[in-house]
């Protein structure tokens, strides 16, 4: 009975459908206190903060400002150090004198509950002495721009330099070169769950305990020892039901660091709820690049070289390194073959929310540009775009393919595996490529403007060191898994435990899955960049093949055998030539744990059974996938249809499909809104304007197509379950395709779709620019 | 400090039980049933109405909880997702959801059970159309909603047709 691969129904479901689930804000403690932040209403100012008023109020407990904080506490660190970009500028825990971004925390205030919290955060007052804002990125690269940070010449917080082959003889022999200027805005996690904290310094253990929404809780252990002085294992980081990640949960804020103090300095339980209106305005962003490239192709079509450079906003501060815009240098040359290849970028500082990864992370916008140029190439050499790209991609016997440059765990960049020319053909399949193609054709000019988008991509997913999985089997012969990446919906506690029960041969119910708790087990990592599944999901399968040995060395005892002799059948070791002969897996138990006061029967072995295992990849495993997009285009409203939208992915074999179609439908309604609706607008004087869910919009049950999932399979070699991430795919390749798609229908000379997001008065303002105003359309 | 805080009396009843309690003028329906009934499957995620997580059926209408005060339930019935099962069972909603891979997260999911289930009181065979229509204010942002429809869908045939695999 093989449960790896089977569309399981989750274990989490019972609890979360009775409203049973324990989120960060679910959680109560006696005497606990509540935290209303107060946050910059200025995008780069001196502040002066009088707080004698709050602290005056009966209903406060204390005001917290940036002089109250220990010394070790009163930064930032940099958690997720990287050299190419060696001295970034993190956040003041509170800001202390100068603000530089609406939204940066400048002080805390205390009381019993979240209403005389926010009361108390209205006495408050701060002074702004404001200076010009440093919002457009290009703005502030020049001389005569101010600066973010005064000791950071022209706002560059680092310069990043890829290169592999000979681009400019690769240019020089070209037959047909295309250039673009592309450029995507700023959009946010917007998980429906906002960010929490809750904090409660034990007197007794001196230990600090602290329940947040984190997918790095280990991240979070360290930053929070360093900032107390306490050692990491004095400090206890746990996670309940978790709404969604989505990247920006698995960054280190002030607030992590904050609340634990505050807790420490009050000795009492302390609480903060993120609310949607600071979420939107202060949670980290990403996104906002500008792409200037071209791509030099031979006369049939064939890829030469791509070089050019782009702009990063960082926004104001550094969450986690160079990573976004590392992520699309290293992602450009996507499932395609590019032999030379030159890109720059530079990372620039603005008075803005920093920017750090949300899912896709960088990729989105490396793909775009890429299937963007190739789109343009397509359109200006008359090549069909399931043609041109069946000619450029890698074909399934070039991998294992080297990209000669560096990867970002500095490994040297190889696709371990994939097929991306099956993904195409089994997309465009999907599709009814060829008869579209044909009505099309055949289309008459006044009919409904169809169009077909095209976009392949590559992830890399399953990122290194390592995960640790604990292991035990229980009393009853069941099995606990306890890990250390905690789950945002992920279904971790059912597609770990699939993996378990198999080893066994046990009953899925059987199998425990223990998260979110920094004491289950010592090391890990965190749950991001699709890794959890692959890295976490093998160390389970490790820690099983390790117990499976010890359980196999007890029967092999019990009964006078050898151990190649035994097998795993439905919770017992049995005899594989007489199945009706065995011991169970809770007899294995018993045995191993003896009586009380009396020898163990088995000294040799120890007691117990628990394990505990781990898994080091050793290097980052490739999931690919292609989506195709049928569209109809209203040319008098604007209003874009999606007729049919193809996904194909390559996640290598695949524990529960059931959970992968969630991940990539949820990546696409997240893609989509970053197609159409999701962007984060600010002003010139860094006031955002995208406040409420109003403004920052999300795609809702009108604006999902129905999606058509197939996967087609290549088994990393990297890991023993054969597994690829998932988390992301879905995300990455639909402004892309959809763009494509959209450009295809209308089908004008001038007009050609360069940014993204785009709403339907962008596209009204396009095509009124691109030509006469059509009368004739769709209906 | 500030004004003196207005206490008043509200009785209502919730999932078939019937509370008495005094409350702060100014505190909504959704802080009122997590934290004064301590019913926390009602989620907060926007606080200004436009998310639907906080949705519950107050007479029989799906209201947003976040929007309203306690105050103004007075004297009213109220339905939360803590009431949609029978003790351990499933009710049909839950159950579709559970087995078409409606949730993820589950954040959302008690205001889209909650919608949803005030959706078949009063359409007990709605189209896909109508479905999506009717949940277009509730945002999820985990599933990308076509699960959610299959769902509803699904325990819409079921409850009409017990008895009937769907
Ligand atoms: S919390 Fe009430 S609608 Fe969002
Ligand atoms: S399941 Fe996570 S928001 Fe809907």
């Amino acid at each position: 009975m093989s449960l790896f691969g089977k569309r399981q129904v989750r274990a989490e479901d019972d609890a979360l459908l009775m409203g049973r689930g324990r989120f960060i804000d679910d959680i109560r403690l006696p005497g606990m206190l509540h935290v209303a932040i107060v946050r910059s209403a200025a995008a780069r100012a001196k502040i002066r903060v009088n707080v004698e008023a709050a602290r005056a109020s009966d209903d406060v407990v204390a005001v917290i400002t940036a002089g109250d904080l220990p010394a070790s506490a009163r930064v930032l660190p940099d958690c997720h150090p990287n050299p190419a970009l060696p001295d970034p500028r993190e956040p003041p825990v509170l800001a202390d004198g100068e603000v530089r971004y609406v939204g940066e925390p400048i002080c805390a205030v205390v009381a019993r509950d979240r209403y005389l919290a926010e009361d108390g955060a209205d006495l408050v007052e701060v002074e702004y002495e404001t200076m010009p804002a440093i919002i457009d990125i290009e703005a502030a690269l020049t001389a005569a721009s101010p600066l973010v940070h005064t000791d950071v010449p022209l706002n560059r917080a680092a310069q990043i330099k890829l290169a592999t082959g000979n681009t400019d003889q690769a240019f020089g022999a070209a037959h047909h070169i295309v250039r673009d200027r592309l450029t995507i805005q700023r959009g946010a996690g917007q998980a429906m769950e906002t960010r929490g904290i809750v904090a409660n310094w034990d007197r007794y253990q001196q230990k600090m305990v602290v329940w947040n929404v984190s997918q790095v809780p280990y991240v979070h252990r360290a930053a929070i020892a360093k900032a107390l002085k306490l050692d990491e294992i004095s400090v206890q980081v746990l996670n309940g039901d978790v709404g969604g990640g989505f990247g920006y949960k698995g960054l280190t804020y002030t607030e992590d660091l904050l609340i634990p103090v505050i807790a420490q300095m009050l000795e009492q339980p302390i609480k903060w709820i993120e609310d949607r209106a600071e979420h939107l305005i202060a949670s980290y962003h990403e996104r906002t690049q500008i792409h200037e490239l071209e791509m030099a192709l031979d006369a049939n079509g064939r890829i030469l070289g791509v070089r050019g450079r782009f702009l990063h906003d960082n926004g104001a501060y550094v969450p986690w390194g160079p990573v976004v815009p590392l992520l699309t240098a290293v992602n450009i040359p996507g499932p395609y073959k590019v032999p030379n290849f030159t890109v720059e970028c530079d990372i620039v500082y603005t008075n803005t929310v920093p920017v750090a990864p949300v899912r896709g992370a960088g990729r989105p916008q490396a793909c775009y540009v890429m299937e963007r140029l190739l789109d343009a190439a397509g359109r200006e050499m008359n090549i069909d775009a399931a043609d041109l790209r069946r000619l450029n991609l890698i074909p399934p016997d070039d991998y294992p393919y080297e990209l000669g440059f560096i990867s970002r765990d500095g490994t040297r960049r190889t696709y371990d595996s994939g097929n991306v020319p099956a993904l195409l053909e089994r997309a465009l399949d999907l599709v009814d490529y060829t008869e579209r193609r044909q009505l099309q054709a055949k289309a008459p000019a006044d009919g409904p403007m169809v169009g077909i988008g095209i976009a392949c991509c590559v992830e890399d997913t399953g990122l290194g060191p390592y995960e640790e999985v604990g292991m035990s089997i229980e009393a009853d012969g069941s099995v606990t898994v306890r890990m250390g990446t905690p789950s945002q919906g992920q279904g971790q506690r059912t597609a770990f435990a699939q993996i378990a029960a198999d080893a066994f041969d046990i009953p899925f119910d059987k199998v425990r899955v223990v998260a979110g708790n920094t004491e289950e087990v010592r090391y890990s990592i965190g749950t991001f960049a699709s890794r959890a599944g692959v890295v976490t999901g093998s160390a389970v399968h490790q820690a099983a093949q390790q117990m499976k040995d010890r359980a196999l060395g007890f029967a092999a005892a019990l009964l006078q055998t050898k151990t190649d002799a035994l097998m795993f059948r439905d919770g017992a070791v049995v005899l594989a030539d007489d199945t009706s002969r065995g011991v169970t897996l809770s007899e294995i138990v018993e045995t191993s744990l003896g009586e009380s006061g009396a020898p163990l029967a088995l000294r040799e072995f120890g007691p117990g059974m628990s394990v505990t295992g781990s898994f080091s990849p050793a290097t980052n495993t490739f999931a690919t996938g292609c989506h195709v997009a049928v569209v109809e285009v209203d040319l008098q409203t604007c209003k874009v249809n999606i007729i049919k939208y193809a996904a194909v992915e390559d996640f290598g074999n695949l524990a529960n499909p059931l959970i992968t179609d969630g991940q990539v439908l949820g990546g696409i309604a997240l893609g989509i809104g970053n197609t159409f609706f999701e962007k984060v607008e600010y002003d010139e004087d860094g006031q955002i304007l995208t406040g409420t869910f109003m403004d920052y919009l999300m795609a809702t049950t009108m604006d999902m197509p129905r999606v058509d999932i197939d996967y087609v399979a290549t088994p990393s070699p990297l890991n023993p379950l054969g597994m690829k991430g998932a988390g992301q795919g879905g995300t990455i390749p639909v402004p892309a395709v959809l763009s494509a798609a959209i450009d295809d229908a209308v089908r004008r000379e001038g007009f050609r779709l360069r940014h993204a997001p785009f709403s339907e008065s962008d596209l009204f303002q396009l095509l009124a620019e691109s030509g006469p105003p059509l009368t004739k359309g769709a209906k | 400090m500030g004004a003196p805080k207005q206490i008043l009396h509200v009785d209502l009843v919730v999932n078939g039980t019937a509370y008495s309690r005094d409350v702060e003028a100014r505190r909504t329906l959704a802080d009122f049933l997590r934290d004064d009934l301590n019913l926390t499957g009602t989620h907060l995620g926007c606080e200004h109405g436009a998310c639907g997580a906080c949705t519950v059926i107050v007479d029989g209408q799906p209201n947003r909880a976040c929007l309203v005060l306690a105050v103004q339930a007075d004297g009213s019935e109220i339905q939360t997702v803590e009431g949609l099962a029978a003790g351990e069972q499933l009710n049909p909603v839950q159950e579709a959801f559970k087995k078409h891979h409606a949730l993820q997260c589950g954040f959302c999911t008690p205001g889209f059970l909650m919608a949803a289930s005030a959706l078949l009181q009063t359409n007990s065979d709605p189209t896909e159309l109508e479905v999506r229509e009717y949940l277009s204010g509730n945002i999820c942002r985990c599933t990308g909603y076509q699960f959610i429809i299959d769902a509803v869908l699904s325990a819409a045939h079921k409850m009409r047709e017990p008895g009937t695999s769907d």
